[in-house]
């Protein structure tokens, strides 16, 4: 299944596949050259155009593979394209390279807490506290690692150790909120969510516990105007729709609630089917028909990003092939 | 690799990707005295429970036919049963076998055991060709009174079609050609009455469609067990009694399709005199069924117990319907895959479910498990349900590459301190667990607990913190012919609390707990008054019954005192 190459057939395909997937023409300049990757990757990186970047720094990549710096800035590119397993796999590499790097020691931390690794993640998190003293961010994510294991004591006063950082912290708050919830202390909950939203008014995930805290309260009309407007916003997203469903139904909306369980329904089997064919595709990657499939479903469900990093092996292996033409014109758009 | 890509790197990313209420319990009784055991009991201090495995007779051991093909079904059961089969007073004990599956090495496939309780919570196994040795490929058994007789028959849940056994009373059982074989991936099922006309209907639970010729699936270079998802789902299915204990299945009786069915549990939900359903479905959305005038409404979704609060479809295992927070409401429990929480369901005034475990402390300290088999029993007599959940890992290699885990799990004890509960890991070995149930096996008072693991032995283990004096046990029988009075209500006043109780069958995984009430006094020295809502709606009370005492109340009768076992 595995296929091998030599490095310099990788960075000329990569470098088709960039072109290819319109890069911008001072990318395209740099050819094969890996500093030139690079340097546009960071760039890419700082512009936040992350697929830009995840495909320049790979290219970096294949010369300087032990190089920490690349690995750090790679692993953000992944994380920030919500890819949390390469992430990882970068961070570790940066680690390793540099077992003294802080940084590096707090993302491996987070990508395991992220991918629901929580024993690892609370181990990682606790080791790259000592290493980052400075940094609240490992104290506060090695609480909500503590508060995914039910250590609701042990994860409170994590973030008590995190002091004022935990009370400014979107992510902190939300972990105050669900312990709070988790005592049934549901005022305190609904207090840290309402602080967490204001602090990330466009996070999704913040916005969905609020709305969940609302229903626990008994309070779901109050939640409707907010997950009305996400799920307006987000409609590509099965648990904005279901909680937005479910505001409805408890609203007294029962038809437009039933409507919305709808909604919810025909977008969970898209996203059922896309994830499918990810694992599918993780195992069998050089599947040209599951890919195109893959990006085909990753454009209709507004995901043109994701869909761009699957469309590059196929732009890659089969440059020619009319439908990778179809599709990269496609992502393109 | 097949046409569907069942490779594992898919399987794990499809897997990994679930007194009172101020007072505490009251301390642990002196243990009572050990059955007669060969060897020493496994007693750790303060743990409620004391494994007597070793002196109980148990000498079953789950064959599940593992010989390296990795076929789906080997990692599933098995699971058991606790009843009277020979109604002399006493919990005897039923367990399914796996055997080899077709395609590997020839040999003969082990039957399903019967073992007869000696009176002591001592067993012996039953042997003759008349005690249910069924030799289907086991997965779960039910049990209920499915021809009106009067005696528990046995509905044994197969990897290929079920078999219904009818029990003559003596606990000598005959195979019943019923119409309810099944012939698909059965697993769990509960008898209750769908269509209002007395008699047992089943509620069949069906996994997934799955064949023999299917390959394992790898991760890297390791071959293990596939992903539910990779498999289509089979539909469960619904089979109504035709007075005689042959039935038909029911056609447009509201029925859902889409789901990998797991475990059933039963309970009124809707306090409208029936009996409704919860079927636990893996990687699909579970099913919440109302019972409505012979057909089941599916109202999963619209409650709000389909799915995990953000939409996820979860691994659900097994379940339960209890009163589990002494609010008079009954509550749905569940087991959840890894790094799925365990999951504790209570309505609203509206019908509205809220998945209250992490409030009461069985969320988040379930995440690490692989959750199968459940009891819910009042160990101490406080008059709340505290719940045992079994684990296990579904992967037997798990330890080569799921970090931190492995194919035996330690089980769970969850007490209940009035509706919150305090987490007591099992003590000992664990196993990969399946099945669970619960039941009073020596007849001291107070319930026990049966463990069956896969691939393994039975755990036995006995209370050593209840005692006699602090509960009053109710035997219910219906009228005929749902004698095993499933759906029957008791509202028990004890000082001034109410316990709510209710007689089911099926919940757990794949299992069946005895259905003698326990009703826990907390130190009070009677029920003061106990009321029945029969299976036919009519009501009955009677009061009060002392501490310490035993009932057997047949429907229309009054309760009559068991001799107290010595």
């Amino acid at each position: 299944m595995s296929r091998t190459s030599s490095p310099a057939g990788w960075i000329a395909a990569l470098t088709l596949v960039a072109s290819l997937l319109g890069a911008s023409p001072a990318a395209r300049s740099q050819g094969a050259d890996p500093e030139a990757a690079f340097q546009a990757g960071v760039q890419a990186l700082r512009a936040g155009q992350v697929y830009d970047a995840i495909e320049r720094l790979r290219l970096a990549e294949l010369a300087r593979p032990d190089d920490p710096q690349l690995q750090v800035l790679l692993g953000q590119a992944h994380l920030a394209a919500g890819l949390w397993v390469p992430a990882r796999r970068n961070f570790e590499a940066a680690l390793a390279a540099d077992p003294g790097d802080g940084l590096a020691a707090f993302m491996v931390g987070y990508t395991l807490y992220l991918s629901a690794r929580y024993p690892e993640a609370e181990e990682a998190l606790a080791r790259a506290q000592t290493m980052a003293r400075d940094n609240p961010n490992p104290t506060i994510y090695r609480a909500l690692a503590l508060l995914r294991l039910g250590q609701l004591d042990e994860a409170e006063l994590q973030l008590d150790l995190a002091g004022r950082a935990a009370r400014d912290d979107p992510a902190a708050l939300r972990g105050l909120a669900e312990i709070a919830l988790a005592r049934d202390d549901l005022e305190a909950a609904l207090g840290h969510a309402a602080a967490a939203a204001s602090r990330a008014p466009t996070d999704v995930e913040t916005r969905i516990l609020l709305g969940q805290i609302q229903l626990r309260r008994g309070e779901a009309a109050a939640a409707l105007p907010d997950l009305e407007r996400l799920a307006n916003e987000h409609s590509n997203r099965s648990d904005v729709l279901y909680v937005y469903s479910q505001v409805l139904l408890r609203s007294g909306r029962r038809e437009a609630g039933r409507q919305a369980v709808e909604r919810f329904r025909t977008q969970k089997a898209v996203e059922e089917r896309i994830r499918l064919l990810e694992a599918e595709l993780s195992v069998d990657p050089g599947n040209l028909e599951r890919r195109l499939d893959l990006v085909e479903a990753l454009l209709s469900n507004g995901q043109p990003g994701t869909a761009r990093i699957h469309l590059g092996p196929a732009v890659r292996d089969h440059p020619g092939d009319p439908r990778v033409q179809t599709l990269a014109d496609r992502v393109r758009r | 690799m097949s046409n569907r890509c069942r490779l594992l790197v898919a399987g794990v990313l499809l897997w990994s990707l679930g007194c009172g209420p101020e007072a505490d319990p009251p301390a642990p009784a002196t243990p009572a005295p050990a059955p007669a055991t060969s060897s020493e009991p496994s007693t750790t201090p303060s743990f409620p429970l004391r494994d007597v495995t070793a002196g109980s007779g148990i000498d079953f051991v789950h064959d599940n036919g593992a010989d390296g093909r990795r076929h789906y079904p080997e990692t599933m059961g098995p699971g058991l049963a606790l009843f009277d089969a020979d109604d002399d007073d006493d919990l005897d004990l039923y367990v399914v076998d796996g055997g080899p599956l077709p395609g590997g090495r020839e040999r003969p496939k082990p039957p399903n055991a019967l073992y007869l309780n000696r009176g002591d919570g001592t067993f012996e196994r039953a042997e003759g060709e008349d005690r249910a040795g069924d030799r289907g490929y086991g997965m779960g058994v039910v049990v209920g009174d499915a021809d009106g007789d009067g005696s528990p028959d046995l509905y044994v849940l197969n990897f290929g079609p079920n078999a219904l056994y009818l029990n003559d009373g003596q606990g000598r059982f005959r195979l019943q050609p019923s119409g309810a074989e099944d012939p698909g991936w059965g697993v769990s099922g509960s008898f209750f009455d769908a269509d209002g006309d007395g008699d047992l209907d089943l509620y069949v639970a069906n996994y997934l469609e799955y064949s023999l010729d299917e390959p394992p699936c790898q991760a890297g270079n390791l071959e293990i067990y596939c992903s539910p998802e990779q498999f289509p789902p089979a539909a469960d299915a619904l089979y109504l009694n035709r007075g005689d204990a042959t039935f038909e299945r029911a056609v447009d009786a509201g029925v859902a399709v889409d789901g990998r069915g797991m475990g059933v549990a039963t309970g009124d939900l809707d306090d409208d005199g029936d009996l409704d359903l919860y079927v636990t479905n893996d990687r699909s959305p579970n099913f919440l069924y109302y019972t409505e005038g012979g057909r089941l409404r599916e109202a999963g979704i619209e409650a709000g117990v389909a799915y995990s609060g953000t939409g996820m479809a979860e691994g659900g295992m097994g379940a339960v319907i209890a009163d589990l927070t002494g609010s008079l409401r009954p509550a749905i429990f569940f087991t959840n895959f890894q790094k799925e929480p365990n999951r504790l369901y209570l309505a609203d005034e509206m019908g509205f479910f809220d998945d209250h475990g992490l409030q009461a402390g069985i969320g988040l300290t379930s995440q690490e498990m692989v959750g199968w088999g459940i009891a819910a029993l009042d160990l101490a007599g406080n008059g709340y349900l505290d719940l045992a959940v079994a684990n296990g890992h579904v992967f037997d290699n798990a330890e080569q590459f799921v970090v931190g885990s492995a194919f035996a799990l330690p089980d769970q004890l969850f007490l209940n301190r009035g509706g919150r509960f305090d987490l007591e890991p099992f003590p000992g070995t664990p196993l990969s667990s399946r099945g669970m149930v619960s039941g009073d096996l020596d007849s001291d008072g107070d319930p026990d607990l049966v463990v069956a693991g896969c691939g393994a032995g039975l755990q036995v283990w006995e209370n050593v913190l209840g005692q006699r004096a602090n509960f009053v046990t109710l035997d219910l029988v219906g009228e005929k012919p749902n004698s095993s009075a499933f759906g029957a209500q008791v509202r028990a006043e004890v000082g001034e609390r109410t316990l709510l109780r209710e007689v089911t069958s099926g919940g757990s995984y794949a299992s069946h707990s005895a259905t003698t009430l326990h009703l826990g006094l907390d130190g009070a020295a009677q029920v003061d008054r106990v009321t029945v809502r029969w299976p036919d709606g009519t009501l009955q009370s009677a009061g009060p019954l002392p501490a310490g005492t035993d009932w057997r109340w047949v429907q229309g009768g009054d309760p009559v005192a068991r001799a107290p076992t010595p």
